[in-house]
């Protein structure tokens, strides 16, 4: 698979990121690569060399010396400053489906609901597989300090079942959303920004 | 944790949807890294052991690979990118479990030669 088969994007990415780079390293992908090279390279150690007896203590003593620089790679590491996913979502207020899902209903869901929905509902899957998706522009608004301010649009993309997923009647309905992490930085500069200002942002 | 562990972690934090702070873990690839090749430098390794280095090289090349692809993914929210960084990060610790087992195996045998009183 090529990492454009992902569809997320990347045209639009940010300034400062190679995709050229990051294309062509996905595609030499050398998993299986390295994994012949090493098989390769030490099976002609192991049966290619004919070593005396005292190069062979000499390679006794080598090779324990190189085991204990590989086992120290064991050693423990730092656990990582990690957010999960259910902190780092954002719950961001109501949002209003447009085209309407339903008859004047509202939908909710916590920040997870939706965030997994997404993964569920990959364009490129759908596309191939049910050859229709549903577009919803979503917008956001964003309540800060007491005061509801615009955050701008998203889209959603729903398959079928996707739709029937997050419209199913025992599940409840969508209220929040994630914002992807750039959008939360543009509120930051916005708070930043507006700070002192009552009005809300449009 | 081990390194390679530990990137299996983060890699799936991230695929899930999480954040993290790549920086340590870079710093982390990157020291011992440099710490493994200063060592096998120090031991002086007979010509024949030498692809070792290479073979160290290629793992150590993977890890730092994939915590780059973290980084990319973590920084464009991206977690579709995460599954490319596990796949590099299995395939450095493949090849130095790989490596790992080989040598054990190379080491075992020359072992049993000196057991058998061949030198």
């Amino acid at each position: 698979m090529e990492i454009s088969d992902l569809n997320i994007g990347l045209g639009t990415a940010a300034q400062g990121v190679d995709w050229g780079w990051l294309q062509s390293r996905v595609r030499q992908s050398r998993r299986s690569l390295a994994g012949d090279q090493v098989q390769n390279r030490l099976s002609e150690l192991l049966f290619g060399a004919k070593l005396n007896p005292r190069e062979k203590l000499e390679y006794r003593v080598k090779l324990a010396e190189v085991l204990d620089v590989i086992e120290d790679l064991d050693a423990p590491v730092a656990a990582s400053r990690s957010i999960p996913v259910g902190r780092r979502l954002t719950s961001v207020g109501s949002l209003n489906w447009i085209p309407s899902i339903g008859k004047g209903e509202a939908y909710t869901a916590t920040p997870e609901q939706v965030f997994h929905k997404r993964k569920l509902l990959r364009i490129h899957d759908f596309l191939a597989r049910e050859g229709e998706v549903c577009f919803h522009r979503v917008a956001v608004k964003i309540t800060c300090r007491d005061q509801v301010r615009k955050g701008g649009f998203d889209q959603v993309f729903l398959s079928p079942e996707g739709l029937k997923e997050i419209t199913h009647p025992t599940q409840p309905g969508v209220v929040s959303l994630r914002l992807p992490q750039r959008c939360l930085k543009q509120v930051d500069v916005r708070r930043v920004a507006r700070k002192g200002k009552t009005r809300a942002i449009s | 944790m081990s390194l390679g562990d530990a990137l299996y972690e983060a890699c799936l934090v991230v695929r899930e949807g999480g954040w993290l702070d790549v920086s340590d873990l870079r710093r982390e690839v990157k020291t011992r890294h440099q710490s493994m090749l200063a060592r096998l430098e120090q031991a002086r390794l007979p010509g024949g052991l030498g692809k070792i280095g290479e073979l160290v090289e290629i793992a150590f090349g993977d890890w730092t690979e994939a915590v780059t692809m973290l980084g990319v993914a973590c920084q464009e929210d991206s977690p579709e990118l995460a599954r490319w960084a596990l796949e590099k990060s299995l395939s450095g610790a493949d090849t130095m479990r790989r490596l790992r087992q080989l040598l054990e195996e190379y080491s075992q045998a020359l072992c049993e030669e000196a057991d058998d009183g061949d030198f």
